[in-house]
């Protein structure tokens, strides 16, 4: 594979602490999938040991031109057009995929490069773009997570035999660990971007506590946060500690504007949801603040998918699907047989019909003067993905099952009575309501 | 390219082309055309004309065009328009005009009608400066306050 469609930058700048506390060396990179090799975690390994240690591996093997497995996430958005979280790392760094060459010759961390080439993938510098999973506290439900990522999902899984056993608990319930991470981010010079991820980061104490800690530290206003919300939620307090940081991005997570949303992530309400979206615009246009719609597009809500992209091209809001789903798999939209991804496809190209019709490729998904070309570029990448990618329809039993499952909790309702237009479908593999 | 060590040996230049075009009746006015100090044209210019020169990536350097002659009294209207400025590909007019100046006016142009000097200006590697203005958020140390 050619040096351009590989490289990337992120271990030079960045980190990942994951909810059970291991390390990763990106955001993007394949999760690990339980049961979990603690090996690399926060109990036993402060984030500069990893830093220097596994991640060296790491960027040697980049800077050789190795495939990593890891990253297969990125060449899979990059392969169907929609933008890869390795382009955004790159142009982090003043790199573009188009002109590689020239822009990493001309790059302020080449240099950087140059000395982890002649010392075996070693850098000088410390990670200044951070990701932090604060744990599984979670009010939601969604159909697509995951017990480690939400208590709620945890508790209904041990009811309904989806799960033996809870998560261990996370990294961020020990103070130790918590200062840990403190210490290292307020001994980098340079940091520059925080983003927290739950559970639902509004409700969990790990969130408030560094963010008061980096205040504290006095090194809050050279720092921008981002985190993620499921909109379930409100904290003045929380909101009052973020207005401390330089700059805030706000991401939204909503899946469709329709009823359907309720399904796909109960328990939420969409008029509650959009109550709450509406308030979060307010604060972010009050603080100049960036405010994101952040999708999970599942086989499920692909359908209305055309609902977000209508309300954030009218309201001018970046739309950042993160990837294309991949787990559980029996949620990936490939699932879909032909006549429903056409339908889909149909539904997304009226939406095109509507747009400017000039092609600009948007990397800066937070550059406001860009909002309506990235929102165009995010669903041609669906539209090709709709098109292009191999049929799995076979997982479709495996999805009736489990939404049957998942639909012992009466309080979650009927699939059917959301999305009735997939009636025929989700019957003919299975799918037959719980009777009351 | 399959590796970092690849890339190191490759060797890439910018290739920048100006082109000027005079704007007169009977008597065309004169310029003189830098690439920093270097003279890349002086004299009259009658006709559209553009200049390429090269320099390197990381180079912090400016182009100039300077009018130094035009009939005032029988033609004010005169004028030297740069047409467009194009750096490796890229072009960079009339979209970072703004990131021009003219000695001769407040208002960023590239219709220089009085004597003076046009300047476009890269403080940093060209690369560097086009990921600023053409608005790719933070870059690596570079902007960050």
């Amino acid at each position: 594979m050619d040096f351009k469609k590989t490289f990337c930058t992120s271990p030079w700048i960045h980190q990942r602490i994951a909810h059970n506390g291991n390390f990763q060396f990106c955001r993007w990179q394949k999760t690990a999938e339980p049961p979990y090799d603690f090996s690399q975690n926060i109990d036993h390994k402060t984030p500069q040991q990893y830093w220097d240690s596994n991640m060296r591996e790491i960027r040697k093997k980049l800077l050789n031109g190795e495939v990593l497995d890891e990253c297969s996430d990125c060449h899979h958005m990059e392969e169907h057009g929609m933008v890869s979280g390795r382009q955004k790392q790159l142009l982090k760094c003043g790199i573009t995929v188009d002109k590689f060459t020239q822009t990493m010759k001309s790059s302020p961390l080449y240099a950087h490069l140059e000395y982890s080439q002649n010392n075996e993938g070693d850098t000088r510098l410390k990670p200044i773009d951070w990701h932090i999973d604060t744990g599984n506290y979670c009010n939601g439900g969604c159909i697509m997570c995951s017990p480690y990522w939400s208590s709620s999902l945890a508790k209904e899984f041990m009811n309904n035999g989806l799960a033996q056993e809870m998560p261990r608990k996370s990294w961020a319930d020990t103070p130790e660990y918590v200062d840990r991470m403190v210490e290292q981010l307020v001994a980098t010079d340079h940091l520059h971007y925080i983003h927290f991820l739950g559970g639902e980061t509004l409700i969990t104490p790990a969130f408030k506590t560094i963010l008061q800690r980096l205040v504290q530290a006095k090194i809050s206003p050279r720092v921008t946060v981002g985190f993620t919300t499921n909109l379930m939620m409100w904290d003045k307090k929380i909101i009052k500690l973020l207005a401390e940081f330089r700059t805030v991005h706000v991401n939204c997570s909503i899946d469709c504007m329709h009823e359907f949303n309720d399904y796909q992530r109960y328990p939420a309400k969409l008029y509650s949801v959009m109550t709450t979206l509406n308030n979060w615009r307010v604060i972010a246009r009050r603080h100049s603040w960036q405010l994101q719609i952040r999708p999970t597009v599942t086989n499920l809500s692909a359908w209305h998918l055309d609902t977000v992209y209508e309300y954030c091209f009218k309201n001018k809001l970046t739309v950042e699907s993160c990837n294309f789903l991949e787990k559980p798999m029996h949620f990936r939209i490939s699932t879909l047989p032909t006549h429903f991804r056409e339908k889909i496809t149909t539904k997304l190209e009226a939406f095109l019909d509507k747009c400017p019709k000039d092609e600009q490729t948007v990397i800066n998904i937070r550059n406001p003067d860009t909002v309506e070309h990235q929102i165009v570029n995010d669903c041609k990448s669906y539209i090709a993905y709709l098109k292009n990618e191999p049929d799995r329809s076979e997982l479709l039993p495996k999805l009736t099952e489990y939404l049957m499952t998942l639909e012992q909790n009466s309080d979650r309702g009927s699939v059917l009575t959301y999305l009735p237009d997939y009636e025929e479908l989700l019957r003919t593999n299975g799918y037959k309501p719980h009777t009351n | 390219m399959k590796n970092f060590l690849e890339l190191t040996d490759t060797n890439h230049t910018l290739t920048n082309t100006i082109t000027v075009r005079p704007y007169y009746d009977k008597s065309a006015p004169s310029v003189i055309i830098q690439h920093d100090d270097f003279v890349l044209y002086t004299g009259t210019l009658p006709e559209v004309q553009s200049f390429t020169f090269n320099c390197n990536l990381k180079d912090l350097y400016s182009v100039k065009v300077s009018l130094t002659y035009k009939d005032e009294d029988s033609e004010p209207e005169s004028a030297v328009i740069v047409e467009q400025f194009i750096v490796d590909d890229i072009p960079l007019l009339p979209k970072y005009m703004l990131h021009s100046e003219y000695d001769a006016s407040d208002d960023p142009t590239t219709h220089l009608d009085k004597f003076g000097t046009w300047c476009m200006k890269f403080d940093q590697p060209f690369y560097q400066w086009y990921h600023n203005v053409s608005g790719q958020g933070w870059l690596f140390y570079q902007n960050q306050s």
